[in-house]
């Protein structure tokens, strides 16, 4: 179609189609068409992504680029890609230098980001006014996974081969004693990415268990491992619901609930068919959960009540990880190709009609025989 | 032994060949005396079993046969499991015209030095040659096939080509049909894809990544249906050489051309049927496609898991179970175009599947000339071969490989088949 236009048209082009089709979409014409929402293109490698306080930007870490390209989600451009400054390898470690930035977490009360640096390993406190890197903490390893507590005042940092969780004062910028001591020593498994997540109030901390296949639940204060939750697999991605504090993991073939007071299951999603899903987001209102399907560049919204799908989005690459806005009316989805990357911005506060979609790919969630209702 | 041959062609000469057999098989005259002699001059028995030149009758084929009709009234027989070409001349004897069976290869030459690999596609320039479409890299679907032209004496010559232009704006009838999902398509690879960038990225080799259906019209331009990219367009060689990109945001998706008798170029998308002009493409019918799946559920089921091992013991979420889905075929696959061809009357032939199908001018609807049955073998139903190539002969028969892989096919005039030449 762009071939008959010359190159300083292009972006004209693509906007006039992008209308086209959101606007057959919007008059029902395009029923049989997933929507894209709004595609804004972000640097190569992106990994980590986090809304700001008030929900109107959003920052996505790129670890090729090492930025932080900041995204008006009103706007739906990057309005600034600000150079997270590269920490210097220290004599003796062996530092990767096509790594950097990956996980980041928004401390909205100092306007700071938290984010890891895999290339040299450190999480960085970067303040996001003066773009300058407040502190930086240095680690024997790429930390992979972060989980910040709810007072905002420790982050827990589990490194890519240490067996330990470590906790970070935030406002010192320094590693806190007494590291949580993972029992495997084995390391972290290679096809499953480290997760961990922080309890609502900031007693607990989980951590997924390649080895052992499970949770580890562990207390914050004391550093001691509370309970196992045994299962068959450590889950891919794992949330923690702000509204009710359950837990929720993600597994291969489907997303446990577990209930805040005891750690248990209390409810569970089952997949209706074969899915790959390495991420999941909850919205803050406890209404509605997201799952990247990166093996069919699809998104799917399901309402947490029911587990039917609300929203069904199509990603240009395959989409990785994915958030909720803080007000719940946005979800922003990375996806990232060989050439491009992109984030995705998805409304799903407008009722989509997703019949067609559902019609001919069924629900993402089934409730197995045998399960009753 | 075709090594051999090529060093001391007299001896292995059809009319002293069985002298050079006797002499070296001494021992084994008794076997040799029972080959009826009469035979040897009329049937050429190739190196490779199963090759067979001759009669019509006794001609054998090794397969994956496409057929075209020659202006001078024969057939050319495009033997690709053989990597040769054949003709079905006038008088009912089919003989090698370029190729030596068994022998693959993408070499220019003579007769005798040049080697095909895997022709399947074919279109008569207006001097006579004829130009194919081959495979250069190791199977047929390798994504290199190559063109190359052969003459009345059998010598292939690659197509030398550069670059060219596009040709033509996008038909805005046509761009008002394409479905929201095209649309969408477009918007997630095609539109990355700038006009410059693309004649410029055009090396000699990848100009036509891969060539799939192949016409020449009245003015001796090629046009090529090509999977270039992962996305099929339309190619224009013109008399210089040079491919042109025609209608590139028309996304017709051709897979056949081919040129009436009367001059018009059509083509073929899996489900419709164009005439095709310089600068615009007109769309003369289409056939609904039926969408069939397979229940998703059903071909991929969930694994069990972590939520498998919680059945019973907590409360699920979800679509309540529903009683389990039968798959169902429907009456009619969707419609999947292979073949383009004119009978005398300039009637539009098209093969569907199992089916060959001719477009009637007046209703503007197919219909089905013949449908291949399915058969029976040990108890046990097997479909029959999808129609894989037409062509109509001098005398109007329609002409097609599909029933048997090794033979070519006329159609009766009851719908039935019979065979013209080759066999099982």
């Amino acid at each position: 179609m762009s071939l008959f236009f010359p190159s300083r048209w292009q972006g004209w082009y693509r906007r006039l189609l992008s209308c086209l089709v959101l606007g057959l979409a919007a008059s029902g014409v395009a029923a049989q068409t997933l929507s894209s929402g709004s595609q804004v293109a972000v640097d190569e490698a992106p990994g980590d992504l986090a809304f700001s306080a008030n929900g109107r930007l959003l920052y996505v870490t790129s670890g090729s680029t090492n930025t932080l390209s900041v995204i008006d989600v009103v706007a739906g451009k990057v309005t600034a890609r600000p150079q997270v400054p590269e920490v210097a390898c220290e004599p003796g470690r062996s530092c990767r230098s096509s790594y950097g930035t990956d996980r980041i977490v928004i401390d909205g009360l100092r306007n700071r980001a938290y984010v890891t640096e895999t290339g040299q390993g450190a999480l960085l406190a970067f303040d996001l006014s003066t773009r300058a890197v407040v502190w930086s903490v240095p680690f024997p390893d790429s930390p992979m996974a972060i989980g910040l507590a709810p007072d905002g005042e420790t982050a827990w940092v589990k490194t890519a081969s240490e067996q330990l969780l470590t906790a970070v004062d935030l406002v010192k910028g320094r590693r806190l004693r007494g590291d949580i001591k993972l029992e495997d020593e084995r390391g972290s498994a290679y096809d499953v990415p480290p997760r961990i997540a922080v309890a609502r109030d900031g007693r607990r901390i989980y951590a997924g268990d390649a080895y052992g296949n499970g949770i580890n639940v562990f207390s914050t204060s004391s550093r001691r491992k509370l309970a196992f939750l045994e299962s068959t697999d450590s889950p891919f991605d794992m949330k923690v619901d702000s509204t009710t504090g359950n837990l929720f993991a993600l597994y291969r073939d489907g997303v446990v609930e577990h209930a805040q007071a005891d750690v248990q299951p209390s409810q569970a999603f089952r997949f209706c068919r074969r899915y790959r899903s390495l991420n999941m987001a909850l919205s803050a209102d406890g209404r509605l959960m997201a799952l990247s399907l990166f093996q069919e560049n699809k998104v799917l919204v399901v309402a947490r009540d029911t587990g039917l799908i609300s929203h069904a989005f199509s990603t240009r690459e395959q989409p990785a990880e994915l958030l909720f806005s803080p007000d719940g009316n946005l979800l922003a989805v990375i996806s990232a190709g060989e050439r491009r990357s992109w984030v995705s911005l998805l409304d799903v506060a407008t009722p989509m009609d997703i019949t067609h979609y559902v019609s001919r790919h069924g629900e993402l969630f089934c409730i197995p025989d045998g399960a009753g209702e | 032994m075709d090594a051999f041959c090529l060093r001391a062609p007299l001896l292995c000469h059809r009319q002293f060949r069985w002298l050079f057999f006797a002499f070296f098989s001494c021992p084994f005259l008794s076997a040799v005396a029972q080959v009826p002699v009469a035979s040897i001059p009329q049937v050429e028995r190739s190196a490779v079993d199963g090759y067979i030149d001759g009669p019509a009758a006794a001609a054998r084929f090794m397969g994956n046969l496409s057929v075209y009709a020659d202006v001078d009234g024969s057939v050319l027989i495009a033997d690709g499991s053989a990597s040769t070409l054949r003709r079905l001349d006038r008088q009912g004897r089919v003989s090698t015209v370029a190729g030596t069976p068994g022998e693959r290869g993408f070499i220019d030459g003579d007769r005798r030095k040049a080697r095909l690999s895997y022709p399947a596609e074919l279109a008569q320039l207006p001097d006579g040659r004829w130009v194919m479409i081959e495979a250069r890299g190791k199977g047929r679907s390798e994504n290199a096939p190559g063109l190359r032209t052969i003459d009345r004496q059998g010598n292939v010559r690659r197509l030398v080509l550069q670059a060219g232009t596009t040709i033509g704006p996008a038909p805005v009838g046509h761009e008002a049909r394409i479905a929201a999902e095209a649309l969408e398509a477009k918007l997630r690879g095609e539109v990355r894809r700038a006009p410059k960038r693309e004649v410029r990225e055009l090396a000699p080799e990848w100009l036509l990544p891969s060539p799939s259906g192949v016409a020449v019209d009245t003015k001796g331009r090629i046009w090529i249906a090509d999977s270039g990219y992962s996305m099929m367009r339309t190619m224009v060689i013109d008399t210089q050489g040079r491919v042109h990109h025609w209608l590139p945001g028309a996304d017709l998706q051709l897979r056949e051309i081919a040129r009436a008798p009367d001059g018009v170029l059509w083509g073929a998308s899996q489900n419709a049927l164009f005439r095709l002009h310089d600068d615009w493409a007109e769309l003369v019918m289409s056939v609904e496609a039926v969408e069939w799946m397979y229940p998703v559920d059903l071909a991929y089921p969930v694994e069990e898991g972590p939520t498998w091992a919680l059945i019973g013991k907590v409360r699920f979420i979800g679509r309540k179970p529903q009683p389990p889905r039968v798959p169902t075929r429907p009456s009619r696959l969707p419609a999947w175009f292979t073949g383009l061809g004119f009978d005398q009357q300039g009637r539009v032939l098209v093969a569907d599947r199992k089916q060959l199908l001719r477009l009637e001018a007046e209703s503007n609807q197919l219909t089905t000339l013949f449908e291949a049955a399915e058969s029976e073998y040990e108890g046990r139903r097997y479909a029959g071969r999808d129609v894989e190539s037409l062509a109509v002969d001098s005398s109007g028969r329609i002409l097609m490989v599909g029933e048997r892989p090794r033979a070519v096919h006329a159609l009766r005039a009851d719908g039935s088949v019979e065979i013209v030449t080759g066999g099982e």
